[in-house]
């Protein structure tokens, strides 16, 4: 992320029905176009996403992406200079921009009528970007500061990069999405010059504009401006991902500076389409979301183990990535014992299946996080953009059907077919 | 903003707004309570959390299940001048969701186990938290610039005086101050008139109680001669982290708005503030270096806080001390003043962009008397601002004589 004031946490959010008016335009050099119409909102939001993430980096380079983000800030042909930031925030808007392991994404909010500049400051560094040495020197110490103050000296999320880095021995989604350092140190001006040549086309990139706009004007205004940016001549090379068969659970255990030992458990999951994936969402409900869930049930509650636990699972990502099990453990020596209760639970959904009760409660969620998240025009853009990243936006209306399909049965077979040894991944942090 | 006040013979203050783009309902209520009706640290942030805990007619658990199963959340947030709770529900369980709302915020037991588990709980946290190099940082420098003041602690307390506690005090703390008469409710959603009536009939009307007139006192600051220095070793960081800040304004302050300003350009306006110009965009010394501050009912801090890599700590100090000092002496440019004013006004719907954050801010406005235009007028108030109010507020609230400097790291 460029900037450090905003936080964002993303929360799966599943769509039943929209409320807003959603248009789609594709330009004649590929540059997709989808405006919805949110007529309830103050403030809109433009947003421009490039299919480029950790996901696609070579070896050695690690954090390119990320580092690219970060000099997209210093300048292009038409506005030299550290100035995009000031433009927007004197024109009333705020700006940011986040890389993850899957996709790069560029944003403002400004209130309707000041999407102008949006649209002048993104056409022209999707094009013009500067890259100078001096900023890209300056850049490198900046993002060397983030990865210390974001893992380096934070002993949660080493844990957490640690796993991931374990879980996979050849995918790229081993490596974090900032770099190692080793190769951010190495990276040179040229690595990413070519990276911005090779993803940054508008056939690779799509933008969504979210707030109290007319679907036909902002796309008139945008088309001016982006149309005439060439296309690549071919498409970005995706490198073929593969990970192979895991013999054996693997282990990674750090001590550190900390009051609470952490437990960490990843197991190796599909993502969306396949169907699997929101059996295992609904799974995630069940296990680990909420205080009424099953694991903090029985560590929280019931056996004063642990101090707070929960359950991800990451079903758009663009290749299968990891179910979490994340816990706070009181003591260091409960540790065993509670990963032991984790496991038993598991084997319990093994055995039986959930209670209906169980299933209603998921499906009651998807609905309303769906609402919610329509409460704010960037949320509802972001959560669009997502689906359009795994190929079609209006892939969520086949994803909210297949979620409301999961059965009880569906749910024990995922269990059967994931939460297995082989497949995963313990992280320990312990106290030094 | 369109919304509509009622004001109920019990004392309550009820604003409304019908919405119905979405079926989704917000309902939050600001209790005046918080660390400054506390006898013991820690009260008002526990009874808050309690609240959900065991009713007279609801277990616990009972209470957990509802909340998922109705995939409601009850938000429970405790600031150093108030309480506030916010319930979100989908239009489909509403009547359920209120039901619930209203039973833990009119009932709650705080059964004795329950209360020994969050405390449990609640002590892990907060020696959690006592390991993080941004809090230590901020609850140093908090204690040395407020002292014994409540102002002067963490809102969740501190670990070490948990033991302390009784469930006695968490009663006795919402017996006092969890009455309806001084509350402020913000409904928004889609929720018809009548529907509103309905609710106000239901669970508020009849609600009695009366709370007692808060003895809160303003802060004593300490006078020094010179800066503070608190250095905390931790030989494991790569970074420190710095916190530097001295007194700062409160919200009644005539001069809020022109703080408001200077604080945008000195530190609080992202990437092109005046300090993240020069440490982090010019010199690549820093990721995260912002400035801010805290306008409660009395005078709040102020502080810049930054992290860097060890070798860059004494640098740094000296670069914000200077853009400090640069503040009081010269007057900030008719651009930088321009761009301040267009930001401030311009982003200022980004705080009621969501109907939840409206129903936050309705609340929140109602309680500091900022009045029912607050949002119409709030353009105005910052276009007034001058070059010489910055500097008057600057040479005022800014110092770089007898500042707190907090540094948590390996080195100084």
């Amino acid at each position: 992320m460029k900037k450090f004031a905003i936080v964002l946490f993303f929360v799966i959010l599943f769509p039943l029905m929209g409320f807003c008016e959603i248009k789609e335009e594709k330009l004649k050099n590929g540059l997709k176009l989808i405006v919805i119409e949110d007529k309830a909102s103050p403030m809109a939001t433009f947003q421009v996403w490039y299919k480029v993430g950790a996901i696609d980096e070579l070896e050695g380079k690690s954090g390119i992406s990320h580092l690219l983000e970060h000099l997209m800030f210093r300048g292009s042909k038409n506005y030299p200079g550290n100035v995009f930031s000031k433009i927007v925030q004197s024109h009333g808007g705020v700006d940011n921009a986040f890389t993850t392991k899957d996709y790069t994404v560029y944003y403002q909010k400004f209130a309707p009528q000041k999407l102008h500049v949006s649209i002048d400051l993104e056409s022209d560094r999707m094009v013009n970007l500067l890259l100078s040495q001096e900023d890209f020197e300056l850049e490198k110490k900046i993002v060397l500061e983030e990865r210390r103050q974001r893992y380096e000296d934070s002993p949660e999320s080493l844990i957490i990069e640690e796993v991931i880095g374990a879980a996979f021995k050849a995918h790229p989604y081993r490596k974090p999405v900032i770099g190692w350092t080793e190769d951010i140190e190495r990276i040179t001006l040229d690595d990413v010059a070519k990276h911005y040549q090779q993803y940054y086309c508008p056939n690779n990139a799509f933008i969504i504009v979210a707030g109290d706009v007319n679907s036909d004007e902002i796309i008139k205004s945008i088309r001016e401006k982006f149309e005439p940016i060439p296309s690549c001549q071919k498409n970005p090379e995706r490198r073929l991902l593969y990970e192979p068969k895991q013999y054996g659970e693997r282990r990674v255990i750090l001590k550190r500076q900390t009051h609470l030992p952490m437990l960490v458990m990843a197991y190796k999951v599909p993502a969306y389409p396949d169907k699997d994936s929101i059996s295992l969402e609904i799974l995630s409900t069940i296990l680990g979301e909420g205080k009424s869930s099953r694991l903090y049930r029985k560590l929280v509650r019931e056996k004063s183990l642990a101090v707070d636990i929960s359950t991800s699972n990451s079903p758009l990502s663009r290749d299968g990535f990891l179910f979490f099990i994340v816990a706070y453990i009181k003591e260091q020596d409960k540790i065993e014992e509670a990963e032991k209760i984790i496991k038993e639970e598991i084997e319990k959904l093994k055995n039986e299946k959930p209670e209906k009760k169980e299933i209603e409660k998921a499906k009651n969620q998807v609905e309303a996080s769906f609402l919610f998240s329509q409460d704010s025009a960037f949320g509802h853009a972001l959560f669009v953009g997502r689906f359009e990243i795994l190929g079609n936006w209006r892939m969520i209306n086949q994803y909210r059907e297949d979620s409301l399909k999961v059965t009880e049965d569906d749910v024990q077979r995922v269990v059967q077919k994931y939460f297995k040894n082989d497949n995963l991944t313990v992280g320990i942090l312990i106290p030094e | 903003m369109d919304f509509k006040t009622y004001n109920l013979e019990n004392g309550v203050k009820v604003k409304y707004t019908y919405r119905n783009s979405i079926p989704i309902v917000y309902i939050t209520v600001l209790i005046p309570a918080s660390p400054l009706d506390e006898s013991k640290p820690s009260q008002a942030y526990l009874t808050a959390q309690l609240l959900t805990h065991g009713t007279k007619s609801r277990s616990a658990k009972d209470i957990e299940d509802a909340i998922d199963f109705l995939a409601i959340s009850i938000e429970k947030k405790v600031t150093a001048d108030f309480t506030a709770l916010t319930l979100s529900t989908t239009k489909r369980h509403l009547k359920e969701a209120v039901a619930l709302f209203f039973d833990i915020l009119k009932n709650p037991t705080f059964p004795e186990e329950e209360f020994k588990k969050e405390l449990s709980i609640l002590d892990n946290s907060l020696r959690q938290m006592d390991k993080e190099p941004s809090y230590i940082a901020g609850k140093k420098f908090l204690k040395a610039l407020f002292g014994e003041h409540p102002y002067g602690r963490p809102i969740e307390g501190e670990a070490e005086l948990l033991k302390d506690l009784k469930r006695e005090d968490i009663v006795n703390f919402y017996e006092r101050f969890y009455k309806p008469d001084k509350m402020i409710f913000s409904i928004i959603g889609d929720l018809t008139e009548k529907e509103l009536e309905e609710l106000l009939e239901t669970h508020i009307k009849s609600w009695e109680g009366k709370s007692p007139d808060r003895a809160i006192f303003a802060p004593k600051f300490i006078k020094r001669e010179k800066p503070l220095e608190i250095f905390v070793k931790r030989d494991d960081l790569t970074q420190s982290t710095i916190v530097l800040g001295f007194e700062g304004i409160s919200r009644k302050d005539q001069d809020y708005y022109a703080f408001s300003v200077m604080n945008y350009l000195l530190g609080g306006g992202g990437l092109t503030s005046r300090l993240a110009r020069s440490i982090r965009e010019e010199q690549g010394l820093a990721y995260s270096i912002y400035s801010i501050f805290s306008p409660y009912l009395m005078p709040g801090d102020f502080h810049i806080e930054v992290k860097t890599k060890t070798e860059n700590t004494k640098k740094v100090i000296q670069m914000i001390v200077k853009e400090i000092e640069k503040m009081k002496k010269e007057e900030v440019t008719e651009e930088e003043l321009k761009e301040a004013k267009s930001f401030l006004i311009g982003s200022f719907p980004l705080r009621i962009d969501t109907m939840k954050k409206i129903s936050e801010f309705l609340c929140v406005v109602e309680f500091y008397g900022l009045g029912d235009d607050y949002a119409a007028k709030y353009p105005e108030y910052i276009e007034r601002v001058t070059k010489e109010d910055i500097k008057r507020v600057a040479e005022r609230f800014l110092n770089t004589d007898s500042y707190i400097v907090v540094v948590v790291g390996k080195n100084l």
